[in-house]
């Protein structure tokens, strides 16, 4: 049970990174009107690694609130947190995605 | 029987001139919260007047109106002092923070109809309207969208019964004239700020006998509510003057090749928005009422020319979008900004047909936008200057871009044999009355007390080209934040 819980919470994490890297590069070569490639990393590596990040957690603590299963908050913390995170990232990936893609194609 | 008829004929004509002379009177004038200035208190009193919507048919509908009075410390005050504010499409009920003027006088706010009161002329979808269509804010069809919003909603008051005819200049010196009965003086002084000033010159030009002393601070004379863009460029070389004088490593060519460089290789978006160099010149002509924020506006065209970085500028775009469409009571705007109206020119295409780096921006938006608006206008006579012998000051600043000061030294003080004018170096239209306030309030006050003029309270000002904070790196910084005020603009 414990080690189900662990490789979820792994597996959630995986994921996040992932999006992270990928919105990181998305981003950064994607992006118009910051100032170039450097502008563009910094601020996507603010934005995507640590204000989104952090938003995730915040989103998470106050989703852990809600009762789910007789879980302890603690538990329902990090769960929430991970999934808000990836839920963040995901939608920010799509926005990202079709940005790239209204780019490339002058749109 | 002769006297009896006398005594009858005297009765009925006393009795009817009591039913027709209507007395006039603020109601429920009470003391209201003490306002303090430098730790000092002042009385101050609020009430309302009820006036006629129509003043030449006093017996039909009325509508309400703020009145507030801040008492001076004197016991025998002087004339006192009639506040008219700047806009139009804002309140006139301000507190003054001129504890000078206040040793005495009282500062005499009364509500401007249209803007206060009980019929205020405020529009959600004008404003919405003034966003624009498809990120062009001055195209064509964002014009006629604002235009349509604008007859719409003038069917929407005529349905509430309300006469915009009657929200014009001239009925607000009418109401003034009625609190200025009503508290009982025979002279009073004017007090004015930037639109406030045509008020205060129609005042002087409807009931000159009334008044003492007028100030006029950032002086709008008859023909000048649409703002000039020459003389905003021309405002714009004064300010590349004095960049030039000192070094500044991001300073290279001028201020306006900058504009024009950020304008013509301006990308599509910056990150996922459009951008609208309409709402970016519009912002810029805005911010330019302050050096302070000028300089800041200046130094974001200068990263977007110099270094692609067209952060400070979408942050512009995105507070015109917050502040400028619902900055403003429109209605009242189109009505009081008619008055210069002239129906033989077709606004959209003269102010269109510009080719200054800014254009006309905020101009034709107004102009050429809710020119559907028009549904008449002041008198013709109230249109042109005249002569004038009220005791006239006039202030103004030789950076202001809103009310460049040689229009009035061109176009009033030649009408004006007892008027003076002072022109502040290095300052913008809202600079005068915040830069040196302690000055400011000590010319306007030692003005109104005795008629001297002391100009040497002033300090020359040098800019400083450094701006207090860049907004390329504000827009970075807090680019979650943008993001979301973006989104949900």
């Amino acid at each position: 049970m414990e080690s189900t819980e662990k490789s979820e919470k792994l597996k959630y994490l995986q994921i996040g990174g992932l999006l992270i890297v990928i919105n990181i590069l998305l981003f950064s070569f994607f992006t118009e009107g910051l100032g170039g490639l450097k502008e563009n990393f910094i601020v996507a590596l603010y934005t995507v690694a640590i204000c989104f990040t952090l938003l995730a957690f915040i989103l998470g603590a106050m989703v852990a609130l809600l009762p789910f299963n007789k879980l302890p908050y603690k538990k329902k913390y990090w769960r929430a947190s991970l999934l808000s995170n990836l839920f963040i990232q995901a939608v920010f990936t799509c926005c990202l995605v079709w940005l790239s893609i209204i780019t490339i194609f002058d749109l | 029987m002769t006297r009896i008829c006398l005594l009858a004929v005297t009765l009925f004509l006393f009795t009817t001139s009591l039913i027709f002379s209507q007395q006039s009177e603020i109601k429920n004038l009470k003391r209201g919260k003490d306002h303090e200035i430098d730790k000092q208190k002042f009385t101050t009193y609020e009430g309302y007047i009820v006036v006629p919507e129509n003043w030449s048919n006093p017996t039909a509908k009325t509508i309400q109106l703020p009145v507030f009075i801040i008492k001076s410390k004197s016991k025998q005050p002087a004339e006192p002092v009639f506040w008219f504010t700047g806009g139009p499409g804002a309140s006139n009920i301000r507190k003054t923070k001129n504890a000078e003027l206040l040793k005495n006088h009282d500062f005499i706010c009364v509500g401007y109809r249209g803007a206060d009161g009980s019929t205020i002329l405020k529009s959600k979808k004008i404003a919405k309207a003034m966003k624009g269509v498809n990120h062009k804010l001055l195209s064509n069809e964002s014009l006629d969208n604002l235009g349509v919003k604008a007859k719409e909603y003038l069917a929407e008051l005529k349905k509430e019964g309300i006469d915009i005819s009657q929200y014009t200049i001239m009925e607000v010196i009418e109401d003034v004239e009625y609190v200025r009965k009503a508290l009982g003086y025979e002279k009073i002084n004017l007090f004015s700020g930037s639109y406030g000033t045509r008020v205060a010159l129609l005042y002087s030009y409807k009931y000159p006998e009334v008044l003492k002393r007028s100030v006029m601070n950032g002086v709008n004379p008859p023909g000048h509510f649409v703002w000039s863009s020459q003389q905003t460029e021309h405002i714009l070389d004064i300010y590349d003057s004095l960049y030039k004088s000192q070094n500044l490593p991001d300073y290279k060519g001028s201020i306006k090749e900058a504009m024009k460089k950020s304008f013509e290789k301006m990308p599509k978006r910056w990150s996922f928005f459009k951008l609208d160099p309409d709402k970016i010149k519009t912002t810029t002509f805005a911010l330019m009422f302050q050096k302070g924020s000028a300089i800041m506006t200046f130094d974001a065209y200068f990263s977007a020319a110099n270094r692609n970085d067209y952060s400070g500028l979408y942050l512009l775009q995105l507070a015109y979008d917050y502040l400028i469409p619902s900055g403003s009571i429109h209605g009242d705007l189109f009505q009081k900004g008619c008055a210069d109206f002239d129906t033989s020119i077709n606004y959209r295409e003269k102010l269109k047909s510009d080719n200054t780096v800014l254009g006309y921006n905020m101009a034709l938006l107004l102009m050429g936008g809710a020119s559907s608006w028009y549904n008449g206008s002041i008198p013709e006579e109230y249109k042109k200057v005249r002569m004038s012998q009220t005791e006239t000051l006039m202030i103004g600043s030789n950076l202001d871009v809103s009310t460049p000061p040689e229009n009035a030294t061109k176009e009033l003080l030649p009408f004006l044999p007892n008027g003076r004018q002072v022109i502040l170096k290095n300052m913008s239209h809202q600079d005068v009355s915040s830069l040196q306030a302690d000055s400011y309030n000590k010319l306007v006050a030692g003005y109104f007390d005795t008629g001297v003029v002391n100009e040497s309270l002033f300090h020359y000002d040098e800019i400083d080209f450094k701006p207090a904070k860049r907004f390329s790196s504000l827009a970075k910084w807090y680019y979650p934040v943008v993001l979301i005020a973006s989104i949900f603009k």
